[in-house]
């Protein structure tokens, strides 16, 4: 056999350099340089318009253009701009460098007669619009690129620029097992459902399969499944998880229409994958849920906790520039959304269900929700 | 540029693609200050490639291998540890002579 994935996507010393300096950047630019625009805002922007109108103002809508005539904010997103399309071209580098002898490798997983778990693809899933045409974050040909030969540029880009924040943050790169939070979220879990024992678990949305290893790391005796709609991510995800020696099974799907029988699932999660959905479609996908999942079971998700309650008026700002800029289509409207209504709009009684914000270190925090069905 | 068809473009072209360009989003911008910045980033890459220049020939002059050496060469958490912080020292230059 040839490397695995893991050891085969390593960028050389010119590749790191640049990335490093990426990583870098996006943390000046979202950190100091956003920090700057808040100061700005309490210091002139905020008394100013509360001496010309009497009061504050109330919504983004309303102080929208006192930011946009500013230099320090224009900087800002040419900057976030910029630092994105570094992003990409410098994992860019590194995937088009890779990606022969990725795809060697998970074409010899997907031809071998000894695999853990398996793949479903489903070539004929329609995409639900717009996600299907949606450059989420600007990723060049977005998830669903290259989807006809199942081909593994988009899933490679998404774990080049996870390695790449990873290892801003100061932790090595590919030697952290737990990367995107499995256990942590598990720990969540059990912290707040402590009898929570699954046997069958469920990560909607789940990508490259990272918070799904780390589920079957935590709950090993567990059956995984991780669905996702797009064909190349769980092609990837399948080969990480044989990669890892886990059995997991991968299935291209709409989260909203599983196919999977009633009650099958006594545990069933997403991280981060509410926002990248609608309001009509995030009911859809929690009736779903409510149908999959058996007496006592429990749906958990972690998402943006940037609900405009929750942050200042700067924040809305930026956040709504991310939107319309830099491929967040669907962010504002999730954050808008009241998700507690959402869950009973999809049949989950007041007991049953959950909304929550879990400090994270720092200024950070989680959105927490779900629900707890009644055994 | 001109690739067969059927062959999937690399990353690489894919951010060439004419249709990614950049929105205008400063509607003043000083070139002065563009200017610093740009002179300011020559003379540190400048500086950089004349060194490493020195290391490198200085290395395969005493017998401690070439580019190879150095593609297998990996860094102590000391050095990582000193590179990081050169490098947000930089940028945060750069965005201060942006912003200031």
């Amino acid at each position: 056999m040839s490397k695995t994935f893991t050891e085969t996507y390593q960028p050389n010393k010119e590749e790191s350099s640049r990335q490093a300096f990426v990583g870098t950047l996006k943390k000046c630019v979202n950190g100091a340089l956003e920090q700057k625009i808040h100061a700005l805002y309490e210091e002139k922007l905020l008394p100013e318009y509360t001496e010309q109108h009497g009061k504050p103002p109330e919504s983004r809508a309303e102080a929208k253009s006192l930011f946009e005539k500013e230099h320090l904010f224009q900087l800002w997103g040419s900057a976030v701009y910029t630092s994105q399309d570094l992003l990409w071209e410098t994992v860019g580098d590194t995937v088009d460098r890779i990606l022969e002898s990725a795809e060697q490798r998970a074409s010899e997983i997907d031809a071998s007669d000894n695999k853990l778990g398996s793949l479903s693809l489903n070539q004929e899933l329609e995409l639900p619009e717009p996600i299907g045409s949606t450059e989420i974050h600007r990723q060049p040909g977005g998830y669903f690129f290259d989807s006809e030969k199942n081909g593994l540029t988009s899933p490679l880009l998404y774990y080049g620029t996870i390695q790449l924040y990873t290892a801003a943050k100061g932790f090595s790169t590919g030697k952290t097992k737990d990367t995107f939070g499995g256990h942590a979220m598990a720990q969540l879990i059990t912290q707040r459902f402590p009898d929570t024992k699954p046997t069958r678990i469920l990560d909607m949305g789940c990508g490259i399969g990272a918070l799904t290893r780390g589920l079957k790391e935590f709950w090993p005796e567990a059956e995984v499944h991780g669905l996702d709609l797009s064909g190349p991510f769980m092609r990837c995800a399948h080969m990480m998880a044989e990669d890892s020696q886990l059995e997991m099974h991968f299935h291209q799907l709409d989260a909203a229409k599983t196919g999977f029988e009633n009650n099958s699932f006594d545990l069933i999660v997403s991280q981060i994958l509410f926002h990248e959905t609608w309001d009509e479609k995030l009911v859809e996908i929690m009736q779903e849920v409510k149908r999959l999942l058996s007496p006592g079971g429990v749906f958990f998700n972690i998402d943006v906790p940037y609900q405009p309650d929750r942050i200042g008026i700067p924040s809305q700002v930026t956040n709504d520039w991310q939107v319309i800029n830099n491929g967040e289509p669907f962010w504002t409207g999730f954050v808008d959304t009241n998700i507690d209504a959402a869950l009973a709009k999809a049949g989950f009684d007041e007991q049953e269900r959950f909304t929550d914000y879990q400090a994270a270190g720092g200024n950070n925090s989680y959105f927490l929700f779900g629900a707890q069905v009644a055994p | 540029m001109s690739k067969d068809k059927n062959q999937t473009p690399s990353v690489a072209e894919l951010m060439l693609d004419s249709q990614r360009t950049k929105p205008a989003f400063i509607t003043n911008p000083n070139m002065d200050q563009v200017v610093d910045v740009v002179l300011r980033l020559a003379m540190e890459i400048s500086v950089l490639r004349d060194r490493m220049d020195i290391y490198e020939k200085l290395s395969e002059e005493n017998g401690f291998g070439g580019t190879e050496k150095i593609e297998a060469f990996t860094a102590d958490e000391s050095l990582q540890t000193k590179q990081s912080e050169r490098r947000e020292k930089l940028v945060q230059r750069i965005l201060h002579d942006l912003s200031s």
